[in-house]
């Protein structure tokens, strides 16, 4: 619970419109753990689906991410190509939207949907078993064998000073490599004094410590992974200093002038290096950190207890899993299989007539139905994240339980982390472990979802529970008075001040800071400063809170923080 | 004398061809009586048929069968002119603010558009007209000369209303008026029909797949599944002595914002398919069930 898998920070996006710069996002920060079901509430135009679009990577074409970063699995997201971003768009992030007819294809039936889908998993399982079927072999230094695995296994196990001196040899690699980046540092300075150097020279050193790099390669792509990054970082220096130096066309003719053979290497050494990392180095280190995990653990296994006796059974499991692996990669699908695969997949998302459904188009379904097929096709490619953007907002409150509870059940069945965006609070309180309340772009309080329902601490959180259309007081409903901001004017301060009757004057003037309530409790309100007054919530989230508190005793969230708290209210008047 | 249903429904069906020989039955013998200034809410999930019967009963759609009183005027009997009368008697708003707008007509000309086919050309009183009621759903009067995209899914909504309530209405249908909005849009307008039904001396039909919010909202609620009403009565008979179970499974299905309540809950067997060929019968003071006959 405690691992942060997908972490947003100071992330700021604006749109460019007609009538000006739309501040959507404006410096939202949270983390994602594994295995929990994140709530983002707020109500339209706060900016929660734009913070979704973000991490998925499919921002409109006018937006413009001004500043932040979204970091997962180390790599941050905002900065990295295209193509790499392709890897990790609905493999490992996978999204479900609202609208579901937007979603599917129109024109294809449904069953063809999924089934495509299936055959990219099935890409995708293959390209992770070669790969690591390829970094096992790598480690074992052995063939695909599985005379050999029992080999390596032994081999381990007998030779710990084989392995001492492969980690020496690791190390002394390292410390080369940085001083080959030293001397490439080195030599980027030289390119940038222009007046005092002499290109061909220079272009020939370069070619030198390019062809050190190339025979360095298949000794770095046998080891770690911080040879590998560190290497990956070395050759992007080395083309920005490539580039730098031949920037301006006279001097670059003039080299090649001289030297034809520069002219040569200038166009096709970088590609030649480029296409050797990336087959040997880049895709490798992609998965790298997956499959160590997991041959890490296997090793750990096996070196723990004695293996040298084969029918061990940890020494099954290895084999197993290679086996299964090796199984997988070779293996040959055909459609008649992947339809039978479909229609269980139909079946166990609670689709009572799969084989009908199979053939009919997305328009001839019900939109709960729908909502069921872009799960499926969702969750298909087995995804670390899912992120639900209102999934159940245009259904009915019925098939909307339905979907919930099966969204439910996936997460718990495929250790799925989900990123829930939602203005409906009954939702939020069904399914989410953490809230993040957010308005105008901005975080305004994060916590558990009892912190949140039971001990809400922004004006913000106190309106949204009393407007909630359940607690009907005196004939009225109640409801936020006012409307969200318009986002083209540059809001000044907390946003919120304008709508709330809790406004203090320096919520005009500047966003206020974090204020801790608890570990996991936190809130963003000039009321929290150590100087501003006391207030009391208002007597709907008291009500509430006290009414469901003598329904259903909980244990009340710990706080260190005391201002304003609803809880400090029922406990002074003993109903707690 | 003054008639105390301002809406009387007997056997109103209404059916849609599939093929040649097959009928789908949208709306199959719906029999109701709305009175006077009450808010009649009809529920049931997507397509039960809630829709297609308020259409049918506006005149959108030809009924099949059935009987249409409106304050005791049988519809088949009046002549043309009589029935749009009560057409502009009857108006409705839509679900979807976003479709149910045209987005080339500014404001103005959305409000007014009924009031120019009724055949009024003044201009400065159509303006007035526009502003007053605008003011009324509590928009701006600056906004007349807006178009739809410029606003909000609550604020379209307003206009929405707007535009039915310049026609002076007897009976205001609402067709699911809140389900697309924001939950805090949705307390807004609400309230702001509870206002207007006070004030206006308005009747409304109240269509909604939230039994909780159409409980609340709702003087008489009848529960509608697969083109047939299976419950029928007060809303707080309904809510708290539920006797069908398709109106529990709805009452079970509804998700109350209160975390420790909705994880204590335990899930019921949701059954899918009902019998819906029994009749009606009274169980207490007007509330009457459909109960299922098996062997048929």
């Amino acid at each position: 619970m405690d691992e942060v898998l997908l972490s947003i920070k100071d992330l700021r996006v604006s749109f460019k419109t007609n009538s000006g710069l739309v501040k959507a996002v404006r410096g939202v920060s949270f983390d994602l753990y594994k295995n929990e079901v994140l709530a983002v509430v707020g109500e339209s135009g706060s900016g929660k689906s734009v913070t979704s679009k973000a991490i998925m990577g499919v921002l409109e074409s006018n937006s413009i991410v001004e500043q932040g970063q979204i970091i997962f699995e180390d790599k941050d997201l905002l900065r990295i190509k295209e193509s790499t971003y392709n890897k990790v768009r609905g493999s490992d992030i996978g999204i479900i939207y609202q609208d579901t007819m937007s979603t599917l294809n129109p024109i294809m039936r449904v069953g063809k949907q999924v089934l495509e889908s299936l055959l990219l998993k099935e890409k995708k399982a293959k390209k992770e078993a070669r790969l690591f079927i390829k970094t096992f072999s790598y480690l074992s230094k052995a063939k695909l064998d599985e005379l050999y695995v029992k080999e390596v296994s032994s081999y381990y196990l007998n030779n710990n000073e084989e392995l001492l001196k492969f980690n020496n040899y690791l190390q002394s690699n390292k410390n080369k490599l940085n001083a080959l980046s030293e001397t490439i540092s080195q030599y980027s300075k030289c390119f940038e004094d222009t007046d005092n150097f002499n290109f061909s020279t220079a272009f020939n050193e370069f070619k030198k410590i390019c062809k050190e790099y190339s025979n360095f390669t298949p000794i770095v792509k046998n080891v770690l992974d911080y040879s590998i990054s560190s290497s990956i970082s070395l050759i992007k220096s080395l083309f920005i200093s490539m580039k730098n130096s031949f920037k301006d066309i006279d001097k670059r003719e003039k080299v090649f002038k001289k030297n034809p053979e520069a002219k040569n290497d200038y166009y096709l050494l970088p590609k030649k290096i480029k296409a050797n990392l990336k087959e040997e180095i880049i895709e490798p280190f992609y998965f790298y950190t997956r499959i160590k995990e997991e041959l890490n653990s296997l090793l750990k296994t096996i070196s723990q207890k004695e293996i040298k006796n084969y029918d061990d059974e940890n020494y099954k499991k290895l084999l197993e899993i290679v086996k299964e692996k090796i199984s997988i990669l070779y293996r040959k699908v055909n459609k008649a299989d992947l339809k039978k695969e479909v229609i269980s997949l139909l079946k166990e998302v609670g689709i009572k007539n799969p084989d009908v459904v199979y053939e009919q188009y997305p328009f001839e379904l019900s939109g709960g139905m729908r909502q069921r097929i872009a799960i499926i096709i969702a969750i298909c490619m087995e995804p670390k994240v899912l992120i639900c953007d209102e999934p159940t907002t245009s259904l009915d409150v019925t098939i909307q339980k339905q979907i919930l509870n099966l969204i439910k059940k996936i997460k718990e069945k495929n250790h799925l982390s989900v990123i829930f965006i939602t203005h409906d609070l009954s939702v939020v309180s069904m399914l989410a472990d953490r809230v993040v309340i957010m308005y105008a772009g901005k975080v305004l309080e994060k916590g558990t979802v009892y912190d949140i329902f039971y001990d809400p601490r922004h004006p913000y959180t106190w309106s949204l529970l009393s407007a909630i259309p359940e607690n009907k007081v005196d004939e009225d409903f109640t409801s936020i008075k006012g409307n969200v901001p318009n986002m083209v004017v540059p809001l000044k301060g907390d946003a919120f001040a304008y709508r709330s009757d809790y406004a203090v004057k320096q919520d005009t003037v500047s966003f206020p800071e974090e204020y801790v309530i608890s570990s996991s409790h936190f809130v963003y309100s000039h009321l929290y400063h150590e100087f501003a007054n006391k207030v009391s919530p208002p007597d709907m989230v008291v009500e509430r809170i006290r009414k469901s508190l003598k329904e259903n005793p909980i244990n009340i969230p710990f706080y260190t923080n005391k201002k304003n708290s609803v809880l400090e209210i029922l406990k002074k008047e003993g109903s707690i | 004398m003054q008639n105390k249903y301002i809406l009387e429904i007997k056997n109103l069906c209404k059916y849609f061809p599939i093929n040649k020989k097959l009928y789908k039955k949208a709306v199959d013998g719906v029999t109701f009586n709305i009175e006077k200034g009450e808010i009649f809410g009809i529920i049931g999930e997507s397509g039960c048929g809630k829709t297609t019967l308020v259409r049918t009963l506006k005149g959108l759609y030809q009924k099949n069968d059935g009987q249409i009183i409106y304050d005791g005027s049988d519809i088949d009997l009046l002549d043309k002119k009589e029935i749009s009368n009560i057409n502009l008697k009857m108006q409705m708003v839509f679900q979807d603010p976003i479709s149910s707008l045209n987005p080339r007509m500014n404001i103005l000309s959305i409000v007014t558009e009924g009031l120019v086919v009724k055949g009024i050309k003044d201009k400065k009183y159509l303006i007035q007209q526009a502003e007053k009621y605008l003011e009324i759903v509590g928009l701006s009067k600056e906004y007349i000369y807006r178009y739809p995209h410029e606003f909000s899914g609550g604020q379209r909504q307003r206009i929405g209303l707007a535009r039915a309530l310049i026609m002076e209405p007897e009976l205001l249908i609402l067709d699911e008026p809140i389900s697309s909005l924001d939950v805090s849009m949705q307390a807004q307008i609400l309230n702001l029909l509870k206002k207007l039904k006070k004030e206006m001396n308005l009747t409304m039909i109240f269509i909604s797949h939230n039994l909780l919010i159409a409980s609340q909202f709702a003087d008489h609620i009848a529960v509608m599944y697969d083109g047939k009403i299976v419950e029928i009565g007060s809303s707080k008979e309904i809510f708290e002595h539920a006797a069908h179970q398709y109106t529990r499974n709805l009452i079970n299905s509804v998700s109350y914002a209160d975390p420790n309540k909705e994880r204590n809950k335990k899930d019921l067997d949701i059954v899918q398919e009902f019998n819906t060929n029994g009749e009606l019968e009274c169980i207490g003071e007007e509330h009457y069930v459909r109960k299922e006959k098996l062997n048929v």
